[in-house]
């Protein structure tokens, strides 16, 4: 008996000074972990970019950029966030979605614009979005549902165009995972009451779209891709209260807001 | 590691094969398992309780071999999770996972040859008594 624990104490021993002994080798360091996700997220974005722009049109009328940049303006810069580090794009898109992809491109689709009733609403939306981005979630998100080694693959310049349509569609058409959600709605709402933005427009926005039923699927691309709209609208309602702000100013008004949906041509929905 | 005592009894074909399949039984169920480590468990244990009234040459082989199997279990099982963990959670690729998952690398692998070893060995009717199993299989298997 007191063989065997004996034996038994030197396997763990064993086991455990062999671990010991590894762990000392700097396989990975902190540094070169984060320079080798930095360099593959700049150059995924660059590639994704690259494919938006050959399949989709970029909205050039300032009157409308304007807006979407002054929006991201506000909020970034009232929680110290480089404006310039969003690197935001409008496209012509009748799906009211708007999605962050890697090395801080901001989508904003068109069907987004026009589906809000006024700036803050899309500002909300937006703020959420800046929110994944700041975070990093946009990252995990693809180390999670790719994998590592397949965009170490795709960063390798050996991807077929259909790999990258994939990594495409799991970062526009699917959630980030839950926890990530609220992450993201939590951090919208504080950027807006920073930024002086009324967080009840982000908060009607997700009900309003949440009671969108399927005869317009265009409608349905937000929802699908952020699930618990109705909850999370009420969520945001609490945070709002919470913080005892009433006074806020608006990104544009009611009729600058329709004036410039008019101007794109965007009152078909 | 290995130590081959002598028996004092000859075990006859039968047992030989049933003893060494029991080994072969863990290195298949290893094989189709990965990377699920209580697959390999579970194969070995219903074929431990499949013969545990068996000879004792046959079922001190199934103890040694089930044995085994539950300490890889333990180490393969914190991999496991602290892999899933890294995929879907929020921890990072470190040194020290990188070097346990080295380290249980080198555990199964030497199990896996060791395994292999021994169901050849035992099936040419020689007793095998792995270092640290054998004597805690000898604590478990009364003749």
């Amino acid at each position: 008996m007191g063989k065997v624990v004996g034996q038994f104490l030197l396997m763990i021993i064993g086991f455990f000074g062999t671990w010991f002994a590894l762990s000392q080798i700097s396989f990975v360091t902190d540094e070169k972990l984060a320079e080798m996700t930095a360099t593959n997220e700049a150059r995924l974005g660059d590639m994704m970019m690259e494919m938006i722009s050959k399949t989709e049109t970029e909205v050039k009328s300032d009157s409308v950029v304007a807006i979407v940049h002054e929006a991201n303006r506000r909020l970034c810069e009232a929680v110290g966030i480089d404006p310039n580090q969003i690197k935001i794009h409008v496209i012509y898109d009748s799906e009211v979605n708007a999605f962050a992809l890697p090395d801080s491109n901001l989508i904003v689709n068109t069907g987004l614009i026009a589906y809000c009733k006024n700036a803050d609403e899309m500002a909300g939306v937006m703020g959420h979005e800046i929110g994944h981005i700041a975070q990093g979630h946009v990252m995990t998100k693809l180390v999670k549902e790719v994998g590592l080694a397949m965009l170490g693959v795709l960063v390798g310049g050996n991807s077929g165009s259909e790999v990258m349509l994939e990594v495409f569609k799991t970062l526009t058409s699917s959630s980030f995972d839950r926890s990530q959600e609220r992450e993201a709605d939590r951090l919208a709402v504080d950027y807006m009451l920073k930024a002086n933005l009324d967080p009840e427009h982000l908060a009607n926005f997700m009900f309003r779209l949440s009671q969108e039923d399927s005869a317009f699927p265009e409608y349905l691309e937000w929802v699908s891709t952020h699930p618990d709209s109705k909850d999370r609208s009420a969520d945001i309602l609490k945070l709002r209260n919470e913080s005892g702000k009433t006074e806020f100013e608006s990104l544009a008004t009611e009729e600058e807001w329709e004036s410039l949906k008019t101007r794109l041509n965007l009152n078909y929905l | 590691m290995i130590v081959k005592p002598e028996l004092s009894f000859e075990p006859n074909d039968f047992e030989a094969e049933r003893a060494s399949n029991s080994y072969l039984m863990s290195v298949m169920a290893l094989i189709v398992g990965l990377p699920l480590p209580i697959v390999n468990l579970v194969a070995t244990l219903i074929f431990y309780l499949a013969n545990r009234k068996s000879t004792y040459f046959v079922r001190w082989h199934c103890t040694q071999a089930l044995l085994s199997q539950i300490t890889v279990l333990f180490m393969n099982s914190a991999g496991m999770w602290w892999t899933l963990s890294i995929l879907f959670d929020e921890m990072r690729i470190s040194n020290t996972y990188i070097a346990y998952i080295i380290t249980v690398l080198i555990f199964n692998l030497s199990e896996f040859i060791l395994t292999v070893y021994t169901a050849i060995k035992v099936r040419q009717r020689i007793h095998v008594e792995w270092w640290f199993w054998g004597g805690l299989t000898n604590l478990f298997c009364k003749a």
